[in-house]
């Protein structure tokens, strides 16, 4: 091995410390590229292939009822390919071991087997006979969720009527990735699921013979996707259309499409800072070893090495590092895409979702570290080459110190000379000094951030579960019933309240803007449902005219004041215009609210209900869930405790998951910051403090002097991290904010004490591993020494 | 300028002194075996050559290490076997360092350098003052880099003499420095020597700084050889070397 090698390794091996805390830094760089680039590649890939595959439709509509006929005007329009009609049906669902009533949808596929799109990809079983209307395929998500397998049953009631099912198989469907109740914020495999049946069997049981109410189409490559949807709009518009949806609006094709961009960000972002870090770590470590090498470099120079060698010497440090964190990186990311790859697994369904590790991954983080080692190691480079040899052979002169801004300013306490110490050795490098407090600031910002997220989504739910949603279950009826119904539910078991809600699709427009959305009207003084905005006040029905979700309001540009067409989806689809009367930022979906008695006005009905909301004795809870699922007029029920549990089930355990990650990658940034720095500060002013302890200081007060520019740029650092932490919470509810969701701003002075008191722990704990070399300062040799 | 010792009190009481080092597999012997007092009052100088184990029984003395084998005691406190506590304290009380290169930390002005001690001693004099001792009442507020070598040693005799210790040990103080900024250096010393009346032990190679002293010891290969009073002391200026 030649000799300039062996030094670089033994040096290494002597800046272990210094090179671990880079190495771990990269590592989760690295580990977050790698991860987080397959995740998406494995996402997008399974992604394009099961679409393709399995023919996954452009164009999605329902309707209430058009003859199979109409279908054939559809396949003349313009740009459609295919077309291919069906039956579904929203049902409810009695399962054994599912106490409380579960829902889902039925789907029809071709009496001769497979449908022309969405294909299903069998997971195990066979397909429902044709002519069956008992045998169901189910989704490969509710039959995990509820331990299902071939021949299980349960019970659905469909059309009024209660069924027992068969599963003959489970299989997943590229319409179906992701199953989510619609109006749901949430994922709830055991109490929703997708069922296929066969045409014949399904028409017959919803009386839909030579007949369909839902329909999709594959566009022609090229077609106008916007010109088919307005086509088609028109032509089944007389049949209660609910208006057609491209895949951009598809629930689970969103989803998806949204997760992966997610990721994609999430893949650029968070090794673009690790590998920050890591270059400014890089960079004042191996400024600080070429300084400490001033007489080796010039002898180096002496003996005739050149330039490049002495700079490929020095690089090779930064170069020793990055690639240790980059096969540590590389290994981790694989073990972390892994299993992530599993997590995704478990909520996005796919024929396979396996975990794929492009080659182009791999290539580009080398790169990627070997351009963060240079970048790293070039001020470093710089400063040994432009060492004369003959000047490097003398000792570095005493820097030169000025009294410190600090000092200059008026009306500031006077230091000591410790404070002196300190405030001017953070002011002769203002530039790392400032580098150091971004870095500490970012990693307090990552923990603000993390925590926000974790509260914001607690806040959702304490806002949705605690504040909104008072009831304990709310029902849906198939459809509309009289006012009288109201007794009857008050009569089931444990029930000792009951508020009725009336809601109406509309299609609302002003200033030439349309959107799709829902009248929800609920009694003026209700106590089940309160609409409640972000900021937790409870916003009151207007007696007259509308109350809009603010994003509605936005889209349509209206305000307080101004007037909405509302055309009516139900029955006579009139279209009215009734006035805007108030604003509210409220969390979950985009509609219009107003009171009961104004709905019914408006509909001119006598008071009829689409649902209830239930106050239930818990101990009757049993007895009234029994009663629920054999009362076939009731499409739907929502039980509040469900919805808690079911929360805590699937996503309680990911929140922890993650906010451990976002905490690890704070404290490793801090901890190699910290670390770092204070190695350094040690390495520069060892025989400063060696001079100290000869003075009779003792080590205590030494120590003061080695991490007070520690303590002092944390301190520094802690606030602006805060406030950048608060600054990017502040965008984020906005930035993601959707007409399905919007995420309160939940901050609390708990989120700013938990990320100082990481930091400062942090920052403690390491500067206690640094003071440990302190005991073992040997003043007799500083005395005997120049440096 | 013989200074008589009526106060004969003993400063300093070394007996059988070995100072063994053990560096890898090798014992370097420093000090072999060292017997001697120091008396309140007196400059002591120490002759020898280099490697001859000025510095070790020097750093022994000011507390900055322990010996291997034999005694020491300052005031009759045994410093053999104090423990680092009881070793800070001793320095931070009694002892005032001024080595061949000065230690001053670059980061703090004269002044500050000064004070950095008179913050932490029990009953100090001003930093000012101290600095005018040693004549550099007009570069206060100058930091290390703005001073010559001379004036950086004399802040760290102002530094080390401002706590008023009981006793100022000084290695090798002109060793870094050309003849007559070491002449000035030597002056100052001896200047705080008589003015504070302070028990001072200088090191040197140099056998012509020996004539200021008021008794002289001489060591080889990590003993004493010899030791003698000078009649008279000469003052630095007329010193030769
Ligand atoms: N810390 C040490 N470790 C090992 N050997 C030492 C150490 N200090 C001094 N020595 C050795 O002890 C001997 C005496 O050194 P020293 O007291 O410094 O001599 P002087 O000051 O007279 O030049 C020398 O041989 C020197 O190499
Ligand atoms: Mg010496």
């Amino acid at each position: 091995m030649r000799a300039l090698t062996k030094k670089l390794l033994r040096e290494s091996w002597h800046l272990r410390g210094q090179l671990l805390a880079i190495v771990a830094v990269v590592a989760c760089g690295i580990a977050n590229f790698i991860a987080m680039r397959s995740v998406e590649r494995s996402l997008y890939v399974t992604r394009a292939a099961f679409y393709d595959g399995s023919r996954f439709a452009d164009v999605f509509v329902n309707v209430r009822r058009a003859g199979e006929h109409i279908a054939d005007r559809l396949r003349e329009i313009d740009g459609v390919a295919i077309v291919e009609t069906r039956v579904v049906a929203d049902v409810m669902l009695d399962i054994e071991g599912v106490h409380e009533p579960a829902s889902g949808v039925v789907v029809s596929i071709p009496d001769g087997g497979q449908p022309e799109l969405n294909q299903l990809v069998l997971r195990n079983g066979r397909l429902p006979r044709s002519e069956s209307d008992a045998e169901v395929v189910v989704s490969s998500a509710f039959a995990d969720a509820n331990t299902f397998s071939e021949g299980s049953t349960f019970y659905a009631v469909m059309n009024g009527r209660r069924r027992l099912l068969t599963i003959v198989g489970t299989a997943v469907s590229p319409e179906y990735v992701l199953e989510m109740k619609p109006g749901s914020f949430m994922i709830d495999n055991k109490r929703y699921g997708i069922m296929w049946m066969g045409r014949k069997g399904l028409a017959a049981a919803l009386d839909m013979q030579g007949a369909f109410n839902s329909a999709t189409v594959l566009l022609q490559p090229g077609a106008s996707e916007h010109a088919v949807k307005e086509r088609m709009d028109r032509i089944l518009e007389p049949y209660g259309s609910l208006g057609t949806i491209g895949r951009d609006e598809q629930l689970s094709a969103r989803f998806l499409d949204d997760e992966i961009t997610q990721v994609r960000v999430q893949a650029t972002i968070v090794p673009t800072v690790f590998l920050a870090v890591a270059v400014f770590l890089l960079n004042i470590s191996l400024l600080r070893l070429v300084s400490t090498q001033r007489m080796y470099i010039a002898i180096l120079k002496a003996f005739g090495y050149s330039n490049a060698a002495i700079g490929l010497h020095y690089i090779g440090f930064a170069i020793v590092a990055v690639f240790l964190g980059t096969i540590l990186g590389i290994w981790g990311g694989r073990e972390i895409g892994v299993w992530l790859t599993q997590l995704y697994a478990q909520f996005y369904r796919f024929p396979v979702l396996r975990f794929e590790m492009p080659q182009d991954v791999l290539v580009v983080a080398v790169i990627i570290s070997i351009t963060a080692a240079v970048i790293g190691a070039l001020s470093a480079v710089r400063t040994a080459l432009r060492l004369p040899p003959a000047d490097a052979m003398r000792p570095e002169s005493p820097k030169t110190f000025r009294p410190g801004l600090f000092e200059r300013l008026p009306l500031l306490p006077r230091l000591s000379p410790i404070g002196n110490m300190i405030a001017r050795n953070i002011e002769r490098r203002p530039v790392k000094a400032a580098l150091s407090v971004t870095m500490i600031a970012l990693a307090t910002a990552i923990l603000v951030l993390g925590r926000f997220l974790f509260d914001t989504f607690d806040g959702l739910m304490s806002i949705q579960f605690d504040k909104i949603q008072r009831d304990d279950v709310a029902l849906t009826f198939a459809k509309p019933v009289s006012h009288s119904s109201m007794f009857d539910l008050l009569s089931l078991p444990g029930v000792t309240t009951v508020e009725p809600y009336r809601m109406v699709g509309v299609d609302m427009s002003a200033h030439g803007h349309i959107k799709r959305t829902a009248i929800q009207a609920m009694w003026s003084d209700t106590a089940m449902r309160r609409i409640v905005d972000a900021h937790e006040r409870i916003a009151r029905l207007p007696h007259d005219g509308l109350l809009l979700s603010r994003r509605l309001a936005d889209a349509l540009h209206v305000q307080p004041g101004d007037l909405v067409d509302v055309k009516l989806l139900e029955e006579d689809r009139r279209t009215i215009s009734l006035p805007v009367s108030g604003l509210v930022d409220d969390l979950l979906g985009v509609q219009a609210y107003t009171t009961f008695y104004n709905l019914a006005a408006i509909l001119d009905e006598q008071g009829s209900l689409s649902g209830a909301y239930l106050a239930v004795d818990r101990n009757e809870l049993a007895k009234f869930n029994t009663a629920v699922k054999n009362t076939p007029i009731i499409a739907g029920v929502a039980v509040k405790q469900a919805a808690i549990q079911s929360f805590k089930d699937n996503y309680g355990e990911n929140m922890n998951i993650s906010s451990t990650w976002i905490v690890a990658f704070a404290v490793i940034i801090a901890f190699g910051v910290v670390y770092n720095s204070a190695r350094i500060a040690l390495s520069e002013r060892g025989n400063e403090l060696a001079s100290l302890r000869v003075l009779g200081f003792t080590n205590g007060e030494i120590t003061i002097v080695l991490l007070g520019e520690q303590v002092v740029l944390t301190l520094i650092a802690l606030p602006i991290g805060m406030i950048l932490g608060y600054g990017m919470s502040s965008i984020l509810p906005d930035a993601f904010a959707t007409d399905m969701l919007r995420m309160p701003f939940v901050f609390s002075i708990r989120n700013l004490g938990l990320a100082t008191l990481t930091i400062v722990s942090v920052a403690l704990a390491t500067g206690l591993l640094v003071r440990r070399r302190l005991t073992r300062l040997d003043l007799v040799a500083v005395l005997k020494s120049r440096e | 300028m013989h200074t008589d010792h009526t106060r004969a009190d003993v400063i300093f009481d070394v007996r059988d002194v070995g100072k063994t080092y053990t560096m890898g597999d090798v014992d370097v012997v420093a000090l072999r075996s060292v017997s001697l007092t120091i008396r309140g009052g007196e400059l002591l100088v120490i002759l020898g050559a280099s490697g001859s184990g000025k510095s070790t029984l020097l750093n022994i003395l000011g507390g900055l290490d322990v010996p291997s084998t034999g005694t020491v005691s300052f005031r009759g406190t045994d410093l053999t076997h104090a423990t680092d506590a009881k070793l800070t304290a001793f320095r931070r009380k009694s002892v005032g360092f001024v080595f061949q290169f000065y230690n001053i930390i670059p980061s703090l002005t004269a002044l500050e350098n000064v004070k950095l001690v008179t913050d932490i001693a029990d009953d100090p004099m001003d930093a000012r003052e101290a600095l005018q001792l040693v004549g550099l009442e007009d570069r206060m507020h100058h930091f290390p880099s703005q001073m010559s070598g001379g004036e950086q040693q004399r802040v760290a005799i102002a530094r080390a003499i401002a706590k008023k210790p009981d006793v100022l040990l000084c290695d090798e103080p002109t060793g870094a420095l050309d003849y007559s900024t070491g002449v000035k250096v030597l002056d100052v010393i001896e200047h705080v020597h008589r003015q504070l009346d302070a028990t001072v032990a200088l090191i040197t190679h140099n056998a012509g700084i020996a004539d200021m002293a008021d008794r002289v010891i001489k060591m080889r290969s990590g003993e004493i050889v010899e030791e003698y009073t000078n009649a008279t002391r000469k003052t630095p200026a007329e010193l030769i070397w």
